[in-house]
C-alpha cells in the first residue's frame, strides 16, 4: 500500500485502488505522515498555475449557499497545538539564502526585494505593496509565544500584519497588510495570539519600503 | 467586513480575522461562523479557482469546483485536524480532488494539457499579490529543474487529471515505471524547493 501515497496525494489512483488506500490510512501512522509532508508540495503544485480571477459573484454565491444549509456547529475542542520548542533566533547559517528568487524567471511586473537587519532573508514587495517575508535560520516560537509583524513607520506607528510560529528552515509568510512607501516591517516576539502592539524592540527589520 | 456590507446578513459577529493564521480561521468557520469562510475564500479563492481552471479548462465547471470545496469545508471544518497538515493544503487537496473529479466525469481531458493554454494565461499579473507572484515563480523554477519524464508524469497527473493507469497506456511506459517516476518527481520537488545554497545571495532589484 505505501507506495500508493505518490499517487494519491496526485489524486492519480483509480477508484477502488484510492478507497483502499484510504482504509489502509487509518492503521498507518507512516503513511499518514508522508501523506501530510507530500500535502506541501501538492499545495505548491497548485500555486504554480497562471493566476486566473474567479469572478466577483463566486464568493456571494458561496456565502449564500452556506447560509442556507443548516449545520450543527462542530465540538469545541482545541483543533491547534503550536510546537513547544527552544530559543528564538539562531546565528545565521550563511548559505542558506536562498536562490529562490535568483533561481525564478524575470517577470513584468516586477517583485522588489528589501533585505533585512538582524536575520538572514528578505522582504519581497509587489507593486500593490502586498508583502511576502522570508527568513531563515529562525528558531520556531517557544511554546506559548508567536512571531508577530508589524509595518512600522517612525519610531511609534506600529500595525499588526500577521503572526507565524512555524518557521521550517525557511519561513515565508503572507504579510496581511501593505507595505507604504516609507515604511518598513519589524518582527517581535509576542504571547501566542499575537498583541496589538508591540512590546518590545524587533528581533528584526527589513530596510524601508 | 466585507461579508456583512455585501449580504446584509448580520449572522456572525464582525472581528478582525486578518491576524489569525489559516488554523484559526477554519476552526472559527468550524463554529459555523460564515465570516471567516468567507476570510478563507479572500485568502485561497483566486488561487482555488486558477487551479481548478487549470484543471477543467471551462470557467463554469472551475466555478462549480471551487463551491463545492469551500461548502465541503464548511460542513467539514470540524473535523480538520492540523497535525495532518496546513488548512491551506486541505482546503486545495478538496478544490483540485473535485476538479479532478470532474474532468473525469466529463471526460474532457484535453489532448494534451501542456499545449493547448489558449486563453487560460496569466490574466491580472499586474495586480497579483506578492505572495501568489513569488509561490508561482518558486515552484515554476523547481519544476523546470525536473528531469522531462518526471514533469511530464506529474504535470499531466496532477493538473491533467490523467490517472496512473491512463498515463501509462497514454505514454506507453509500464504503470510500476509511471508510479516510479511519479514517485521521484515528488522527492526532487522537494529537493528543488529548497533553498538553494550555491545561487547567488540577496540582490535587490
Ligand atoms: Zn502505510
Amino acid at each position: 500500500m505505501h507506495e500508493l501515497t505518490a499517487g494519491y496525494a496526485l489524486d492519480a489512483l483509480e477508484p477502488d485502488e484510492a478507497r483502499a488506500y484510504e482504509s489502509h490510512l487509518g492503521r498507518c501512522a507512516p503513511c499518514r505522515e508522508e501523506l501530510a509532508e507530500l500535502g506541501d508540495l501538492t499545495e505548491a503544485l497548485a500555486h504554480a498555475v497562471p493566476a486566473a480571477a474567479p469572478p466577483a459573484e463566486l464568493r456571494r454565491r458561496i456565502l449564500a449557499a452556506a447560509r442556507a444549509e443548516s449545520r450543527p456547529a462542530g465540538p469545541g475542542r482545541p483543533r491547534w497545538a503550536l510546537p513547544a520548542v527552544g530559543l528564538a533566533v539562531t546565528a545565521s547559517c550563511t548559505a542558506l539564502v536562498l536562490g529562490v528568487l535568483a533561481a525564478t524567471r524575470p517577470s513584468p511586473a516586477r517583485l522588489r526585494t528589501l533585505p533585512l537587519r538582524g536575520a538572514t532573508g528578505a522582504l519581497v514587495l509587489s507593486g500593490d505593496r502586498s508583502a511576502v517575508l522570508i527568513v531563515s535560520g529562525l528558531r520556531p516560537a517557544p511554546g506559548g509565544r508567536t512571531y508577530e509583524i508589524w509595518v512600522m513607520k517612525g519610531a511609534t506607528s506600529a500595525r499588526r500584519a500577521g503572526i507565524f510560529s512555524d518557521t521550517g528552515k525557511t519561513a515565508r509568510v503572507r504579510l496581511s497588510r501593505r507595505v507604504e512607501t516609507g515604511s518598513f516591517v519589524g518582527v517581535t516576539l509576542e504571547r501566542a495570539g499575537g498583541v496589538t502592539h508591540p512590546t518590545g524592540a524587533p528581533l528584526f527589520r527589513s530596510a524601508p519600503a | 467586513m466585507r461579508v456583512l456590507r455585501r449580504s446584509g446578513h448580520p449572522v456572525t459577529t464582525p472581528r478582525d480575522l486578518a491576524h489569525l493564521s489559516d488554523e484559526a480561521v477554519v476552526a472559527l468557520v468550524a463554529r459555523a461562523e460564515e465570516g471567516a469562510l468567507g476570510e478563507l475564500y479572500d485568502r485561497y479563492g483566486s488561487t482555488a479557482f486558477a487551479l481548478s481552471l487549470r484543471v477543467l479548462r471551462d470557467r463554469g465547471l472551475a466555478e462549480d469546483a471551487v463551491q463545492d470545496a469551500f461548502l465541503t469545508v464548511w460542513r467539514r471544518a470540524s473535523t480538520f485536524l492540523p497535525e495532518r497538515g496546513r488548512a491551506s493544503s486541505w482546503l486545495l487537496t478538496l478544490v483540485h480532488r473535485r476538479a479532478v473529479d470532474l474532468v473525469r466525469r466529463e471526460e474532457r481531458h484535453p489532448a494534451d494539457p501542456l499545449e493547448n493554454d489558449e486563453g487560460l494565461g496569466e490574466e491580472r499579473s499586474a495586480e497579483d499579490s506578492a505572495w501568489l507572484r513569488f509561490e508561482r515563480e518558486r515552484v515554476q523554477a523547481a519544476l523546470a529543474r525536473l528531469p522531462d519524464q518526471q514533469r511530464e508524469v506529474l504535470e499531466l497527473a496532477y493538473y491533467g487529471g490523467f490517472t496512473q493507469s491512463q498515463l501509462a497506456e497514454r505514454l506507453g511506459r509500464p504503470v510500476g515505471t509511471i508510479k516510479s517516476q511519479m514517485f521521484a518527481a515528488l522527492s526532487r520537488l522537494r529537493e528543488g524547493l529548497e533553498p538553494q545554497p550555491s545561487e547567488e545571495p540577496w540582490r535587490t532589484r
